[in-house]
């Protein structure tokens, strides 16, 4: 149907126009020929366009359903990776994974792929009715083609190794950015935003230096692949002259006109198909983008038939526990304690002993690499991981809140805790008053593009989370490093309310701020160096918690 | 699947809380002869401020009642909970308190570089405000639409669905 023009072009010429002009077909019988091969030509460019819509329009819905379940798919799998994946991948560039990674492959889905296909159907199609048309003419235009595909196909491979310098590059730009964007503080603090630039200005330089590069190359090649093709369409007419002219014109008008029409369908085709080396090659490297996430397994995965304790009492058990991240230096080594339920322990000691790689391994971020952790005697290993979250709560020295209402950040992990309890929670953190000061006072956004809260307004608004969520097991990780003392003083209070009751992990480096700790676990070289009260560890002579007590007493005497 | 392991010794351990949450019972509210709101309560008398804790999620519920160093003076949980007299009262200092001005029709709304004109009728009467191209219309517990314009004021469409057709069509791009 499609090729209908070209033929009924050839049709007009030498079955009406020329018959009508030498006088073998009256005029009337040529007219109303003609209008209906023009009607007939119309017909074609309509349905060939309504065709083109139904394509178009299946074609986009379905790559965009496509992309829509790839975006979950990584979105839900990135749910289920381990907190180590997270420490080893840039969050710009998992963003951009999720977000323009996924348009690129709808892209090259809805048309790229269609393109292609419909090109090489085409060309084939064209050539065999070329060929039938006039097999010398067809010849001319037809041999050449597998030169051309070879030509195309040399050129992606070039373009593919220019493609992944180029991405490297690219790579290098999005570092600068996410390494800079989020530590603006940092830049604006140290004043280096004139090094800052010239450092993204260097590797904007790089990825256009790149980038030309291919464009060099792609617009050389087009040309010259345009040439070529060309080329073909003088070869026809050098072999049609002669023949159109000669004593025996052995090729009609019409049959020329027609073929030069079906040259000029040939040539979109090639020129789809050229192009495709750049598409695929943008396509292919957000699809390794994608599919890398998606084919990272977790490392942290439960056991078929995983145990769920109701409730979590709290007894907390490390056998012989020995962990490293990379697998080759160990930063926990041999550790064996025992907490009983309600207990308060208190974790300190020099910065990198290990304190904050033993709660990540009680709230099974990371695996042990040996021994066990038991909760209520049962291997953490062993536990329904996302049912006993559920029932720890954790307060970091850093509090995230989403953007969103504090109403809903307040309900993060209690999405169904009514409006009463979220206003005693938020009382208990001694962050009801504050909120309520604010315009919208619960109702208010925070988070990014959202109203900004002090470091302690964060830390109080964390801890009502933590409450509402009434954990059995709580993690306390520097909740109060990062504030004044007046701040300190009432996170400290809500602190007190949260933590009665329950087993409690609390690292700090202000020993005041553990004052109501059972026990004190001093973590040095990720072993437990010392336990014990305070009072007993104050009585070690050479004792690592004395020192450090020692210390902090000497600063704030000189203070 | 899962298995299971019940653990009944010990109950769950009740979320903590700080001291009750003063509820309206047993506050009264009247206003002083400067007019100023005064709050009652366990022998206690205080000239206080109303703040919705909630003003889109809970507008009628959970006020705040605030002394003049903004401290919580009490927390009326329900209006209802209080005598019709004080009930008034609160209402009365509520409206007063508003602070959005509520959108009847939207006239206009044009994109220019990175900013959004709007031109619309109000409760108050016609505004012209501008917002910036990014900070998108936000809805709000109800269903309805809260714009805050460059200079910080807040403009509310109730309920999009009831306008007329010019201001949905304005809206459109807004609105789900």
């Amino acid at each position: 149907m499609f090729p209908g023009p070209p033929f009924l072009a050839g049709y007009l010429f030498d079955d009406v126009i020329g018959p009508a002009q030498a006088g073998r077909l009256p005029l009337a019988d040529a007219t109303r020929a003609a209008w209906i091969a023009v009607a007939a030509i119309g017909l074609v460019y309509l349905l060939r366009q309504l065709c083109a819509w139904v394509r178009l329009r299946m074609m986009a819905t379905l790559g965009e359903y496509v992309a829509r379940d790839l975006r979950t798919d990584l979105f839900e799998h990135l749910q289920r990776l381990s907190l180590s994946f997270y420490s080893r991948k840039k969050t710009g560039s998992l963003i951009t994974r999720v977000s323009s990674d996924t348009d690129r492959l709808w892209e090259f889905l809805a048309f790229g792929i269609v393109d292609v296909s419909l090109s090489l159907v085409m060309l084939l199609g064209l050539s065999a009715v070329l060929l039938s048309l006039d097999w010398k003419l067809g010849l001319v235009m037809t041999l050449p083609v597998p030169i051309l595909c070879w030509a195309i196909f040399i050129h992606g491979q070039s373009m593919n190794r220019l493609f992944l310098r180029a991405w490297r590059k690219w790579a290098g730009v999005t570092d600068v950015l996410s390494d800079t964007i989020p530590g603006m503080h940092v830049v604006k603090a140290f004043h280096q935003e004139a090094r800052e630039n010239a450092r993204f200005a260097r590797r904007n330089n790089d990825v256009t230096n790149e980038f030309n590069r291919i464009h060099q190359l792609w617009t050389s090649f087009w040309p010259a692949l345009m040439l070529a093709i060309h080329g073909m369409t003088l070869a026809v007419w050098a072999f049609a002259v002669p023949r159109l002219l000669g004593p025996e014109a052995s090729l009609s008008l019409g049959t020329f006109v027609s073929f030069l029409l079906y040259t000029t369908m040939f040539v979109g085709p090639i020129e789809i198909i050229g192009q495709i080396a750049r598409v695929l090659n943008r396509a292919t490297t957000s699809a390794h983008r994608v599919f890398e996430v998606l084919d990272t397994e977790p490392e942290v995965v439960d056991q078929p038939t995983p145990v769920r304790l109701e409730p979590v009492r709290g007894h907390v058990r490390f056998e012989n526990v020995s962990f490293g991240y990379d697998g080759l230096r160990q930063v926990i080594r041999g550790v064996d304690f025992e907490v009983a339920p309600g207990e308060m322990i208190g974790l300190v000691g020099p910065s990198g002993g290990g304190k904050t790689t033993l709660v990540n391994l009680i709230a099974r971020f990371y695996d042990v690499t040996g021994g066990a952790i038991r909760i209520d005697g049962v291997d953490v290993r062993e536990l329904d991981t996302g049912h006993y979250r559920k029932q720890l709560g954790m307060v970091l020295q850093d509090p995230y809140l989403f953007h969103g209402t504090l109403l809903e950040n307040i309900r993060y992990g209690a999405p169904d805790a009514s409006v009463d309890e979220v206003v005693s929670a938020a009382r208990a953190a001694n962050a009801h008053d504050f909120i309520c000061r604010l315009e919208h006072a619960y109702d208010s956004i925070v988070g990014e593009r959202g109203h900004t809260l002090s470091g302690g307004e964060s830390q109080r608004v964390s801890i009502a989370r933590a409450i509402l969520n009434n954990p059995r097991i709580l993690i306390l990780d520097e909740a109060t490093s990062a504030v004044d003392t007046e701040t300190e003083r009432n996170i400290q209070q809500a602190l007190d309310r949260l933590i009665e009751g329950r087993t409690v992990f609390a690292i700090a480096h202000r020993l005041s701020t553990l004052r109501r700790a059972n026990r004190l676990f001093v973590v040095e070289d990720g072993r437990i160096a010392e336990q014990g009260t305070h009072e007993e560890l104050l009585r070690r002579e050479k004792g690592t918690y004395r020192r450090l007590y020692q210390m902090q007493r000497e600063l704030s005497r000189a203070v | 699947m899962y298995a299971t392991r019940t653990q009944s010794d010990r109950p769950i351990v009740a979320a903590a809380s700080a001291e009750p949450v003063p509820l309206g019972r047993g506050l009264s509210l009247s206003r002083g002869v400067d007019g100023q709101l005064r709050a009652h309560q366990g022998g206690e008398s205080c000239a206080v401020w109303v703040c919705r804790s909630f003003p889109w999620s809970e507008p009628t519920r959970f006020i705040s009642l605030r002394d003049e160093d903004e401290k919580e003076f009490a927390l009326v949980r329900d209006p209802s909970d209080l005598d019709a007299a004080s009930r008034c009262e609160l209402e009365r200092a509520l409206a007063q308190a508003g602070f959005v001005l509520e959108i009847t029709r939207v006239l206009r709304v044009e994109e220019e570089v990175e900013i959004r004109s709007w031109v619309v009728d109000t409760v108050q009467g016609r505004r012209h405000f501008q917002t910036r191209r990014d900070d998108w219309p936000q809805e709000v517990p109800g269903g309805g639409l809260l714009i805050r314009d460059v200079a910080g004021d807040l403009f509310l469409v109730a309920k999009p669905g009831n306008l007329d057709a010019h201001s949905r069509k304005a809206l459109w791009a807004f609105i789900d």
